[in-house]
């Protein structure tokens, strides 16, 4: 047989704009916002601020990607927020009391032990159980917090400093290690939703659950699989912020959860489960950042922020219904 | 003689007392397109289904290439080389063919996806059966024909012994129904069998080597396809006779028109339909499933929407944009699944009699009135006579004939002037099926305009005084009176009656 190259197929036409359009939409409205606000302001011009930017997004890029993974299932966790919050909680509890490198492995270890068994809690209901997703995660979410304030009832405590010289350090002077990281992440979740079978099994119980079970694929631990890597992906965005903090909040972690589902949707993730992609998630999480960042400069109190994310989220679940009504119409 | 691959032999099986398929035997060979056929609920999809251990049977033996197998899941029958295209698609809509395809058993190198071997496997099937399609276009925007084609293609890459095909050609056009003829005659060539199931006779006849018929879960015959005609095999599949559980016809045709439809469409490309009911009269719809009789009755009742025609009842026009619409008009909807539409399984009888009339009993306008509301359901309780404990007892300790008298009442507490009856019987036993016909013809005697859809053919002819029959959501044919035969209701339901008068669609 002649050895005839084989083509992997390509989405064209309307199958590309069915699953990318949204995507595209994303990456170049953030690009457009950054651009407008740099020509726009001196302040946000100036390389502080941008190397700013990038740092305080990567904790809610990080927390966004996870919650991205349970929404492709159609799920949802409400417990992100408070996950970050042990994470950061629990890490600074240790390396408070063990001040050294061995400390700070500890702490890793320990962060992301938490992370996979509060994830595993989660999965275990949900995926197990079968209980509803949104009650078992309000419910985590406040068992999480709970133990971050009896680790940490005040903000406070402090962190082992080769920490913060590992996250200060920049490629070239200029580049700052967030942004290694950042990629990174993307990639990874890019990889694991696209190029695996378990990225495919995600998808597909997301958009139809006794298919995906007719086919073979085990849905129960493909769920459960999407809460634990959810909560591991937020404590690690906890100890994130310890780091750039240099201290534990037991607070730090409350307007993450709804942060985390706005990014998702603005990145042009589908409610429904199925559709999304990690760098439209990613993309989301700046925009969210951006937002509060103007909000800043033109020195609107912090209250009216929350409440002006909460319209944000309302605006981009409409945009993204209004998509999929035009499609099947 | 091709070698018999496979015996089904005195496969019986019951679904909660009722007997689905009593001892009926099916065997297939190599190399043939076997032919399944029989009227609904002949017990043609329960065979099929035991063969790909969907459920197994209570009684009987199957036989793989001589050996006994038990199948446990449709895992176990696809392992074992057995490949059923459901009727209801099995795809992640929001996925590419090309991801659907191998979902759940991807080829993988070093833990990713082995994109081009996936590939290679999907050319190489497609190349074999000839299958135009683009891998990689997102299942959502494939048209239902398509998306059945893209379903086949699942289970071939997956090169079954036998594969199964249940009523495949209900959703494709013609261009489509040649390729999959196409691809089923290539397997059969292949030495693989092939078992299928349609309803379109020309289908049967062009296509299938054997057919095993199948009457109300009993083996009728096995044979040749060419020792049959189109006469001989209807007789095959239906012959009995009509036994006296039904009431009179009406006794006075001709009375006042009490509904008139005019124009009606149910989709743009439908024929209009012109109808009306007279006083007396039962309207029966009849067609096989899935050629719009339901959606024909819930256009009616404003659950699905119609593409025009006006609607007069008792002499007002009106517009059915919504259900609510429809019970202001009086138009009541008995639906087909009791306990996902019908009632409240877990709430008192009386909450599930009351709550579609609530309205009308009001105190001081705003508050629900207690003693009304008792009275309403113990008018009903002796009318339909519902045997229950009290109306407090919640509707999910009843049997299926009371719940369905419960859905009834709750209907009828609104007054209808027209009432839908959707499979009305289905479920229930036989000496409340009898009640309830006899209710119909009470209210019809009364004034009420009924229509009904079953696809127990007997219930619409022992019922009806005139039939509508549907065929490809096109209202073909109206039968009154002596019309009204199981031969002609089958002849207009299968669209051959269309082909005689050498109006077949599309040529």
């Amino acid at each position: 047989m002649p050895n005839k190259r084989i083509r992997v197929p390509r989405l064209r036409g309307a199958d590309y704009t069915y699953r990318y359009f949204h995507q595209w939409f994303i990456v170049v409205f953030m690009v457009l916002a950054i651009t407008v606000m740099c020509l726009a302001s001196s302040s946000f011009r100036s390389a502080y601020n941008l190397g700013n930017l990038m740092n305080t997004c990567f904790p809610l890029i990080l927390a966004a990607l996870g919650q991205f993974l349970v929404i492709l299932t159609a799920g949802i966790d409400l417990s992100v927020g408070s996950m970050l919050t042990l994470g950061n909680c629990l890490s600074v509890y240790i390396m408070t009391r063990i001040p050294t490198v061995p400390g700070l492995l500890l702490a890793l270890a320990a962060t992301v032990v938490c992370g996979l068994v509060c994830g595993a809690v989660n999965g275990l209901f949900i995926a197990k159980f079968r209980l509803p997703a949104i009650i078992v995660t309000i419910a985590t979410a406040a068992v999480f917090q709970g133990t971050a304030l009896v680790l940490l009832p005040d903000p406070g405590g402090s962190i082992v400093p080769a920490l913060k010289t590992f996250l200060k350090w920049k490629a070239f002077g200029l580049i700052p290690v967030t942004f290694f990281l950042t990629v990174l992440a993307i990639v990874l979740i890019l990889l694991l939703t696209n190029r695996t079978p378990l990225g495919r099994a995600l998808r597909a119980v997301g958009g139809n659950e006794s298919a995906a079970f007719g086919s073979g694929i085990k849905v129960a631990r493909v769920k459960f699989t999407a809460y634990v890597l959810s909560a591991l992906l937020a404590a690690l965005a906890g100890l994130y912020l310890s780091a750039r903090t240099s201290s534990g909040d037991p607070n730090i972690g409350s307007s993450y959860t709804i942060y985390s589902i706005s990014a998702t949707v603005v990145g042009g993730t589908m409610m429904t489960g199925a559709v999304g992609q990690a760098y439209g998630t990613a993309c989301g999480a700046v925009i969210i950042f951006l937002i509060n960042n103007i909000l800043n400069m033109l020195d609107v109190s912090a209250f009216y922020q929350y409440a002006i994310q909460g319209a944000v989220l309302i605006f981009a679940l409409m945009v993204g219904s209004l998509e999929t009504r035009r499609e099947r119409a | 003689m091709s070698e018999c691959i496979l015996q089904m032999e005195h496969i019986t099986k019951y679904f909660t007392g009722v007997t689905a398929l009593d001892d009926v035997n099916l065997s297939c060979r190599k190399g043939k397109i076997h032919v399944l056929a029989g009227e609904n609920g002949a017990g043609k999809s329960t065979i099929l289904k035991i063969l790909a251990g969907v459920y197994p049977p209570d009684k009987g033996t199957i036989r793989l290439r001589g050996k006994e197998v038990r199948f446990s899941s449709p895992l176990d029958a696809q392992k074992a080389g057995i490949a059923m295209v459901f009727q209801e698609l099995t795809q992640i809509n929001e996925l590419t063919i090309f991801e659907n395809v191998f979902l759940g058993s991807e080829p993988r190198r070093a833990g990713l996806i082995d994109r081009a071997k996936q590939m290679e496997l999907l050319q190489r099937c497609m190349d074999k059966y000839d299958l135009q399609l683009n891998p990689a276009t997102i299942v959502d925007r494939l048209s239902v024909g398509q998306k059945q084609l893209a379903e086949i293609l699942k289970t071939l890459v997956r090169d079954p012994e036998i594969l199964i095909l249940d009523e495949p050609t209900s959703a494709l056009t013609k261009e489509e129904v040649e390729i999959l003829f196409r691809i089923m005659r290539r397997l059969a060539d292949e030495g693989k069998a092939v078992i299928f199931i349609s309803h379109r006779m020309e289908e049967m006849f062009r296509i299938g080597d054997e057919v095993t018929i199948f009457k109300d879960g009993q083996f009728v015959d096995h044979c040749a396809v060419s020792e049959l005609t189109t006469d001989s095999l209807i007789r095959k599949m239906i012959g009995r006779t009509l036994q006296d559980v039904f009431p009179p016809h009406c006794a006075q045709p001709g009375g006042e028109t009490i509904l008139e439809v005019k124009g009606y469409k149910l989709s743009e490309s439908a024929l209009p339909v012109d109808f009306q009911v007279k006083k007396g009269e039962i309207i029966g719809i009849a067609g096989l499933a899935g050629h719009g009789q339901t959606e024909f009755i819930n256009s009616l009742s404003g659950l699905y929407r119609s593409h025009g025609g006006s609607i007069t009842l008792n002499g007002r026009a009106m517009h059915i944009s919504s259900s609510s619409a429809a019970v202001k008009n009086g138009i009541a909807l008995v639906p087909s699944d009791r306990k996902q539409e019908g009632l409240m399984l877990f709430q008192s009888i009386r909450n599930n009699i009351a709550i579609g009339s609530i309205d009308r009993r009001k105190r001081l306008g705003f508050l629900v009135d207690n003693r009304a509301e008792r009275k309403t359901v113990e008018e009903y309780r002796q009318l339909l006579k519902i045997k229950m404990a009290a109306p407090a007892q919640p509707a999910v300790e009843l049997s299926g004939g009371n719940q369905q008298k419960v859905v009834l009442a709750k209907e009828l507490a609104i007054q209808p002037a027209l009432i839908l009856f959707d499979e009305p019987t289905k479920g229930i036993d036989v000496g409340s099926k009898r009640e309830f016909y006899y209710i119909m013809r009470d209210l019809a005697d009364h004034g009420v305009a009924v229509i009904l859809y079953s696809s127990d053919l007997m219930e619409v002819i022992g019922l009806s005084d005139k039939v509508l029959v549907m065929y490809e959501n096109n209202v073909t044919a109206q039968l009154v009176g002596a019309e009204i035969t199981e031969e002609n209701i089958m002849r207009h339901a299968m669209g051959i009656s269309k082909k005689r008068e050498g109006s077949r669609h599309a040529e």
